[in-house]
Formats: C-alpha cells, sequence, structure tokens
C-alpha cells in the first residue's frame, strides 16, 4: 500500500469540503458553507474521485476498497470535526436529500470568549491529541502485526 | 431444536436505475410499495427445502413479501402481521434539489438521515427497534407453538429481529444479508 501518498490524498480530501467557504451565499443555498460539500455523498463521491485519480492501479486490487474507506473517512472526517462545534452554521450531512443542518449533541469546539488561543488550545485537546493517540496506537497495531505475521511465516 | 428463518423477499419488479430528484422519492417508494415480484429471479432450492420443513410462514402485509411467500411456498397459508413490515423511509421536501439520482443514492441518504433521528413524520428508528423487539416474541412464540417459523421479511427489519433474537438467546448470524432471497437460520435448543 502506497502509505505515503494515501497520507497526502487523505490529508487533500480532508481539507476538501471547504471548498464552499470563499463564495459566502446564502445558507438557502446548496452550495453555502457547510452544506452540500460537508455532506455525506460530497464525502463518498470525493473518495471515489480522488480513488480513481490518484491510485488507478491500485483500485483495481485487492486493496482498492481499504484505499477508498481511508479517503472517504478522511473527508468525511471534516464535517463531523466541524459538527462539534458552536460557530458557524450546522452541517447539511445529507444534502442534497434534505438541507436540514445538523450539529452533535456534545460541542466541544468554539471558545465563549471567542479568543484564538482558547480556540487553539480546544483544538489541541479535542482534535490534536486524540488524532495523535490514534496515529500511534495504529503503528503499533501494524508493529506488532507485521511481526507475528514473519514469526508465522518462520513457523516459530 | 427449533429454527427461525429470517428470508428477505424477492425482488419487485420495479425500476431501481432511472435517476430521479429527491423530491420524488416518496412517489418512487409508493410505487415500490406496490410492485409485484419480478419473475426473472427464482428464491434458491435451499431456502425451498428449508420453507417446506417449516411449521409455520409469517409474512408483512407488504405485496413483495406476500407473493415471496407464495413463490416460496405455494398452496401455503402465510400468518400476516403488520409488526414484520418494513420501517418506512422519510421523504425529501417539496423545495429540495432538482438534483437527479438513482433511487438507491436516496434511499441511502435519506435512511442514514432517519439512522440520526431526522424521521420526519415517520416511525422513528427507536419506535422500529421497539417493533423489533416485539417481532421477536412474536417469532419466538410461534416457534415454541409450531417448531420451525420461515419469516419472509424486509432487508432492514430482519437485521433488527435478528438483534432481538440474538439477544433472547437464539444463535444465529449477526446480520443477515441483504440481498433478495437471502436467509438466515436462528437455532435454539
Amino acid at each position: 500500500m502506497p502509505a505515503r501518498r494515501l497520507g497526502l490524498v487523505a490529508a487533500a480530501c480532508a481539507a476538501l469540503p471547504d471548498i464552499d467557504w470563499p463564495w459566502d451565499l446564502p445558507t438557502t443555498s446548496l452550495f453555502s458553507h457547510r452544506a452540500i460539500t460537508h455532506s455525506l455523498l460530497f464525502a463518498a463521491l470525493a473518495a471515489v474521485v480522488a480513488t480513481w485519480l490518484c491510485f488507478p492501479r491500485e483500485a483495481r486490487a485487492v486493496n482498492g476498497k481499504t484505499i477508498l474507506s481511508v479517503v472517504a473517512l478522511a473527508a468525511f472526517s471534516h464535517s463531523c470535526l466541524d459538527a462539534l462545534t458552536t460557530y458557524s452554521y450546522g452541517i447539511e450531512f445529507f444534502a442534497p436529500f434534505t438541507q436540514q443542518r445538523f450539529r452533535f449533541a456534545w460541542t466541544p469546539l468554539g471558545s465563549p470568549a471567542g479568543t484564538l488561543g482558547g480556540q487553539l488550545r480546544q483544538e489541541l485537546i479535542v482534535v490534536l491529541l486524540p488524532a495523535l493517540l490514534a496515529a500511534w496506537l495504529g503503528k503499533r497495531f501494524a508493529h506488532d502485526h507485521a511481526r507475528s505475521s514473519r514469526h508465522a511465516g518462520l513457523g516459530l | 431444536m427449533r429454527t427461525i428463518t429470517l428470508v428477505r423477499h424477492g425482488t419487485p419488479d420495479w425500476d431501481f436505475r432511472t435517476p430521479i430528484p429527491g423530491a420524488a422519492l416518496a412517489h418512487w417508494l409508493e410505487g415500490e410499495r406496490a410492485a409485484a415480484l419480478a419473475t426473472t429471479q427464482r428464491p434458491s432450492a435451499e431456502l425451498s427445502a428449508q420453507v417446506r420443513h417449516a411449521g409455520c410462514v409469517v409474512v408483512s402485509p407488504l405485496r413483495r413479501s406476500i407473493e415471496s411467500a407464495r413463490a416460496v411456498a405455494p398452496g401455503v397459508d402465510p400468518i400476516v402481521d403488520e409488526c414484520f413490515t418494513e420501517p418506512a423511509l422519510p421523504s425529501a421536501p417539496a423545495s429540495a434539489s432538482r438534483l437527479r439520482f438513482r433511487p438507491g443514492v436516496w434511499t441511502w441518504l435519506a435512511r442514514s438521515a432517519w439512522f440520526c433521528g431526522w424521521s420526519r413524520g415517520v416511525e422513528t428508528f427507536r419506535a422500529a427497534r421497539a417493533r423489533a423487539s416485539r417481532a421477536a416474541g412474536t417469532l419466538a412464540a410461534l416457534a415454541t407453538e409450531h417448531g420451525d417459523v420461515v419469516l419472509i421479511g424486509h432487508g432492514l427489519m430482519n437485521i433488527l429481529i435478528a438483534a432481538e433474537l440474538r439477544r433472547l438467546g437464539w444463535r444465529g448470524p449477526r446480520f443477515p444479508r441483504p440481498r433478495h432471497w437471502a436467509f438466515a437460520v436462528y437455532r435454539r435448543a
């Protein structure tokens, strides 16, 4: 699996939903901020296109579905993190089927005082630290898995 | 050993391919509800054998469920019970976008929204789970009375019932396969 390329594509897809940001359209528009580009459908379509463009050979191989799932999860993680915020609009998760905007019941992001420092501190605790922990656990799991596979191959 | 077999109905003779706008989903679902069973797909011999040995066949009042029972067990008079009906999907507001997708895309979005609590007047996920619990109780009672029971039901409702059966101590797959005519057997001593 091309891990480095996958990481870069996943990061790009995670940032992609905010392409709606520069145009300040009214919230009733399907293309307003946190509307269709933050939907489940957009994440799925973006993942299919990105996998097809960036991993044309791997997409047809056995790990094609894994690559597609990683990219789709990365794209959708953006909307899920936005749904944890108190600022800006809710998320149109199910656009274009419904333009109902949603937030999660738990919205820890968004400093009541509105200071940038406070907001960054919250994002560090709620987003960055869990992400680093998940990355460390993932790496450890992959390392253990590779070692046990090697031992099994040697008949140990 | 008693068994409960959860079967998904056969394929309805309905257009699943032509793209439609989201606002037309409710109309499309009405058509699917009224559609007869497609004659192109037949139940497997394995399923037919399973139904032949059953002491009781149960269906929902929906046409595709009743006609599937007729196809797999001709001459058998099935028990019809509303509690096995598939939970309805919420419909899009009339103001929904005019974008056209295959009905499968719209049903996927509608079901996802429904799981997240956006039921818009139809039965909620929580209510559907409570109904599945009652349905599992009904099937267990029928199994006590008749021995082997076959339910010819629906994709999601079968999954919810399977979870309830497993909770009641029946052993079988966690998720019955969602394909048409697929089935899963649950056993209890």
